[in-house]
């Protein structure tokens, strides 16, 4: 099976390293990179988008090998960065024109062609004649995917896609991430592990340039097992403590909390072990 | 994949100006024009072309530069620019053939213009190769670099019509003074000790020098995303 290999990758800026021998394996479907800001998740992703080159290891896909095929490479590769803010006096029509241009669509009526489908795949349709300067936060997002799926890429990478969209358009952008995932890659980058539990099958998670590849989900939330407790509580006693206890989340009901509490002990005899989410998981690992 | 197309349309790179585009235009109109109106029906002959050259020249020529940065805006200034650098595209034809293309067509509308003041103003003007066509041409194309070239160093649109401003204006108020021959005035406003044929020399050696530099910078990607 085709797969993207990361071997040994690393890149400094000056005496700050960004990634430190990363090494991760990816196969086709959505792999999620989970960590919290400044881990070095959007250097990883400019590096994989031939936007910025690792002082040293490799990137292969195939035959392809970063760094020295860059152009071959851009031919199989379908970007979305944080901000897709681009072309704001043209229509989001004209903007995937332009864009097919550029990836080298010839064929004017193949490539409208294209280009009515994706507007139709993220719902842009209706607005497609309308200038991209007037989209919202959420339909730039959507036209972003389009543009980073013209040329039917084998691999597309998207860097914290979600940030700032409402829940609406938070779940329409997993949907249609989720659609265009099959027969490809697609590295998506975040710190909402929700994003992840939503979309991703595999992950891995980075902290301070330092990768972490786990083949399922279920792994990394399992890296919190044991250390997850449920205890149900009186509500002024839930108010004291939250602050000395690792309090992750509550469910209020009519008479009492429900805590869940991150510790390697049992926090008390009335609270039980129960197992653990991703959220927990990942919680677990990013205090180690 | 299919194959390579060499260039983005024209009409998108115009329409992406937005406004942009029409700012040169209008102002070009608006010299022109103002030229008609004042100079009809003028009887000094001998100085005309000057007048002509300078009314309409000193404007227009240096304006190329508006082109020029909206061509590259979103390529180095926009927030979402990392999108469009990761494209694979051809930077030749992105990059310096673009910058070409669109000073021919400033060259086209200029020319026509000054064409139009020369007939309707000085009917017996015969047009001087070097002085008439190649200087003005030259004068575009040496904006026309100076303005990529800043806009690949700073990446800011406005600091490129900042600098490249005040350059202009130490230009015009020296006229040329300090610049030897490198003086893009010379058509509109010439420096008496300057020789022609030197400074078209001059303008294309500098032209062709920033092209140069401009295009290689406009090929490093890393340098462009910071």
């Amino acid at each position: 099976m085709d797969r993207l290999v990361i071997d040994h990758v690393s890149k400094h800026f000056g005496k700050t390293a960004a990634l430190q021998s990363v090494s991760l394996q990816i196969g086709h479907g959505l792999f999620g990179l989970l960590g919290p800001n400044g881990a070095g998740k959007t250097t990883f992703m400019r590096v994989l988008a031939t936007l910025l080159a690792p002082d040293s290891g490799s990137i292969r896909y195939n035959d392809i090998q970063w760094g020295k095929q860059s152009e071959r490479v851009r031919d199989i590769l379908g970007y979305l960065p944080q901000n897709f803010n681009v072309f704001k006096n043209i229509s989001g029509y004209e903007c995937l024109d332009y864009i097919g241009v550029l990836k080298g669509l010839r064929d004017k009526k193949q490539r409208r062609a294209q280009i009515e489908t994706l507007l139709e795949r993220v719902n842009l349709t209706a607005e497609a004649h309308k200038k991209t300067g007037h989209y919202s936060g959420g339909m730039k997002r959507r036209l972003g995917i389009a543009q980073a799926l013209l040329g039917n890429p084998e691999i597309i990478i998207v860097d914290e896609p979600t940030a700032g969209l409402d829940p609406e358009e938070r779940i329409r952008f997993r949907n249609v991430l989720r659609e265009v995932a099959t027969g490809r890659i697609i590295v998506l980058s975040t710190h909402i592990v929700e994003d992840i539990e939503a979309t991703c099958s595999s992950v891995a998670v980075i902290k301070k340039g330092i990768a972490t590849q786990f083949d399922s989900l279920s792994k990394l939330a399992q890296e919190a097992a044991g250390h997850v407790w449920l205890w149900k509580v009186r509500p002024e006693q839930a108010i004291d403590l939250q602050s000395k206890v690792n309090v992750i989340s509550s469910t209020t009901t009519e008479d009492h909390v429900e805590l869940r509490v991150l510790a390697k002990e049992s926090p008390s005899r009335e609270a039980i072990p129960v197992s653990p989410t991703l959220e927990e998981g990942y919680l677990i690992w990013n205090q180690r | 994949m299919e194959s390579k197309v060499k260039m983005p349309s024209l009409r998108l790179d115009i329409r992406n100006m937005g406004g942009l585009f029409y700012l040169p235009f209008i102002m070009m109109m608006i010299a022109a024009a103002y030229v008609t109106i004042h100079y009809s029906g003028y009887s000094d002959n001998q100085n005309m072309l000057k007048y002509i050259r300078h009314d309409f020249g000193v404007l227009s020529i240096p304006l190329v530069i508006v082109w020029i940065i909206g061509l590259f805006q979103d390529f180095v200034e926009t927030k979402g620019k990392e999108a469009i650098l990761a494209l694979p595209y051809s930077s030749t034809y992105s990059g310096i053939m673009r910058v070409l293309r669109m000073s021919l067509l400033y060259v086209v509308i200029f020319f026509i213009l000054y064409v139009f003041l020369v007939i309707r103003l000085l009917p017996g003007h015969q047009l001087i190769l070097l002085s008439d066509i190649c200087l003005p041409i030259l004068s575009v194309l040496y904006f026309a670099a100076l303005s990529f070239l800043f806009m690949m160093i700073v990446k800011n649109s406005i600091v490129c019509y900042i600098i490249i401003g005040v350059y202009s204006i130490f230009l015009y108020m020296t006229r040329g003074a300090f610049t030897f021959g490198l003086y893009p005035f010379q058509w509109s406003f010439p420096q008496p000790n300057f020789d022609e044929l030197r400074c078209t020399v001059i303008l294309l050696i500098a032209s062709v020098i920033g092209l140069y530099i401009s295009q290689k910078i406009f090929q490093n990607k890393e340098f462009l995303l910071k």
